[in-house]
């Protein structure tokens, strides 16, 4: 399997198998420090976004800072 | 000085940064207000949509910043967004706030202590959002929240301290700083909070929805510190009956 498919915030996305978290941000040119990540439910902290692999139907979100009382 | 945790704060006046008409306005406002605390919100980004980014001006500005979990329904999506909140920001604070009713936004007490307690162990500085409650309001500091943000009325309501006669039990026996937050619609209210004792206010409707939002700071300012003077100060009592500041021999009394 060459490509799998995610769900981005929503939106169905195909990355390349073995696309890490990062890539993936990196990809939707998304700027890194400022943003968080779930996947399927669970945090994925900065410091694992390197490591931690994609995978078929994975469920992720993309959490930013906006304005708020 | 004003210490929530480990942090000094000159200035007791604390801001939100929603409803503001432009970002601009909002970094004038909290400049014009001099506010060392002020709260964000976290949200799924919509990756098609330009962002507006606050962030970067905030952190220029050198002011703490607050998350708070608003959007978080009950304890465990609270204590997520506190954690993704963490992870952006590099800070352990956080407001707590669980309102799932949209109409009236008043926090969820059961979901809130579970949250605290969930988020203290984990090493967050809580403050919770609540409804001026003083049972509850010990309860959370005893689970070791860093403060607590009871409620004058609802958010964004500018109907000021409609829960008083609570809000005062609360800073009576409480043990943490109080911050009085939601529904200081004037800065004759925010004043009265101080003059009652409450350590600081968090105000920002009142500002945002303003004609002049950093006229409406500045005067808010004033409004805070004028209140915690006259606080310290220790406000005379109230009688029922006239008391004379002058003296009271009739001016007349030699001519009889």
């Amino acid at each position: 399997m060459d490509e799998i498919n995610l769900m981005l915030n929503g939106e169905p996305v195909t990355v390349a198998n073995r696309t890490n978290v990062q890539q993936l941000l990196l990809a939707q040119k998304i700027q890194l420090d400022r943003v968080a990540v779930v996947c399927g439910g669970d945090v994925v902290p900065k410091s694992m976004w390197s490591s931690t692999l994609c995978e078929e139907g994975n469920v992720i979100e993309i959490f930013g800072v906006v304005a708020g009382g | 000085m004003l210490t929530i945790a480990d942090i000094q704060f000159e200035s007791r006046l604390f801001s939100g940064t929603g409803k503001f008409c432009s970002s601009k306005i909002m970094l004038a406002a909290i400049e014009a207000g001099g506010s060392q605390l002020v709260t964000l919100a976290m949200k799924r980004l919509d990756l098609t949509a330009k962002r507006d980014d606050i962030l970067t001006p905030l952190l220029a500005s050198g002011v703490k910043l607050l998350p708070n979990t608003a959007g978080a329904r009950n304890a465990h999506e609270a204590v997520m967004v506190a954690q993704l909140a963490r992870d952006v920001l590099g800070t352990s604070w956080i407001k707590l706030e669980i309102h799932p009713d949209p109409k009236y936004l008043l926090p969820d007490p059961i979901e809130t202590l579970k949250a605290a307690q969930q988020l203290c162990d984990k090493g967050f500085v809580v403050l919770p959002y609540v409804h001026a409650d003083p049972v509850l309001c010990r309860r959370l500091e005893e689970v070791g929240c860093a403060a607590v943000m009871p409620l004058g009325s609802p958010i964004g309501s500018n109907q000021g301290l409609a829960t008083q006669t609570f809000l005062k039990i609360i800073i009576e026996q409480a043990k943490v700083p109080v911050i009085i937050d939601a529904g200081i619609g004037a800065p004759s209210q925010a004043m009265q909070a101080m003059e009652m004792g409450a350590d600081a206010v968090l105000v920002n409707t009142a500002i945002a929805s303003s004609r002049d939002p950093v006229m409406m700071a500045r005067s808010f300012a004033i409004a805070v510190k004028a209140g915690r003077d006259a606080y310290q100060a220790g406000l005379g009592g109230v009688s029922e009956h006239a008391s004379h500041t002058s003296p009271q021999t009739p001016l007349t009394e030699f001519l009889e």
